[in-house]
């Protein structure tokens, strides 16, 4: 198919390179915790050690 | 299901021993956000207990295998090899408020206890506050914020920020999140 032929079929508006990029709000009806489960064991592929952290200061605000 | 990850695993094993010890507790930090519309990776399991049982929990995580690395009135820390838990006690009226009230939500990890939106926000700005060095702290009270901007309680969450004497910090976020 010729570039002039896509004329009729691609829309006028160009949403993403005309303004930047457009808000979708992805549907999904999985369980978050099943997508969070998924995201971590990649994550833990990639970084199967995790780094030290910090520990919770004594001397600060604590009012809840 | 059972849970693929090492995060998963760990915090199915402690939310089994803290339901067979008939502890009350609720998820908070990272995880927590999963069910506030916020997926994001985190390192570690987040509770808030009530602080009546925190001796009782204290043995129990002994037992599995983790050494308590802090541990004051508010608060807990612990670690298993590289496996951190940190530990929310809830005494005052305002936590002890957001444990009653915490949601039960089923996942894929069973049954769990969640805090509120409006209290994540709360308990975030207090971990802000406490370090603002915490960025992700920040950024998770800003991304709970946008995916729950129609469903907040503001005056809640108004008054928590006021607790903090955060109240401008408050005003700048909504104003970002009612942005383009």
């Amino acid at each position: 198919m010729k570039a002039q032929d896509l004329d009729h079929v691609l829309p006028t508006e160009q949403p993403l390179a005309g303004s930047g990029g457009v808000q979708i709000r992805p549907v999904s009806h999985r369980d978050p915790y099943e997508a969070l489960d998924d995201l971590m064991a990649a994550v833990e592929v990639l970084c199967p050690r995790w780094p030290a952290r910090g520990q919770f200061e004594s001397s600060g605000v604590w009012v809840l | 299901m059972a849970a693929l990850s090492r995060l998963g695993k760990q915090l199915t094993e402690v939310v089994g021993t803290l339901n067979r010890m008939g502890v009350h507790f609720a998820l908070i930090g990272g995880l927590a956000l999963a069910t506030h519309r916020v997926v994001r990776a985190t390192q570690d399991v987040d509770l808030l207990t009530d602080g009546r049982h925190a001796d009782e929990i204290d043995s129990a995580l002994l037992k599995l295998g983790y050494s308590c690395l802090h541990r004051s009135g508010d608060a807990g820390n612990y670690l298993r090899g590289d496996e951190r838990l940190d530990l929310l006690y809830a005494t005052r009226a305002v936590a002890l408020g957001l444990l009653a009230e915490a949601s039960e939500v089923v996942t894929a990890f069973g049954a769990l206890h969640v805090v509120s939106a409006e209290g994540l926000i709360a308990f975030k700005l207090q971990g802000w506050v406490n370090n603002p060095r915490r960025g992700q702290d920040l950024e998770d009270i800003r991304a709970l914020i946008r995916a729950n901007r129609a469903t907040l309680n503001l005056a809640e969450v108004r008054e928590y920020f006021s607790l903090f004497k955060r109240e401008t910090l408050l005003e700048e976020l909504l104003n970002e999140s009612s942005g383009p």
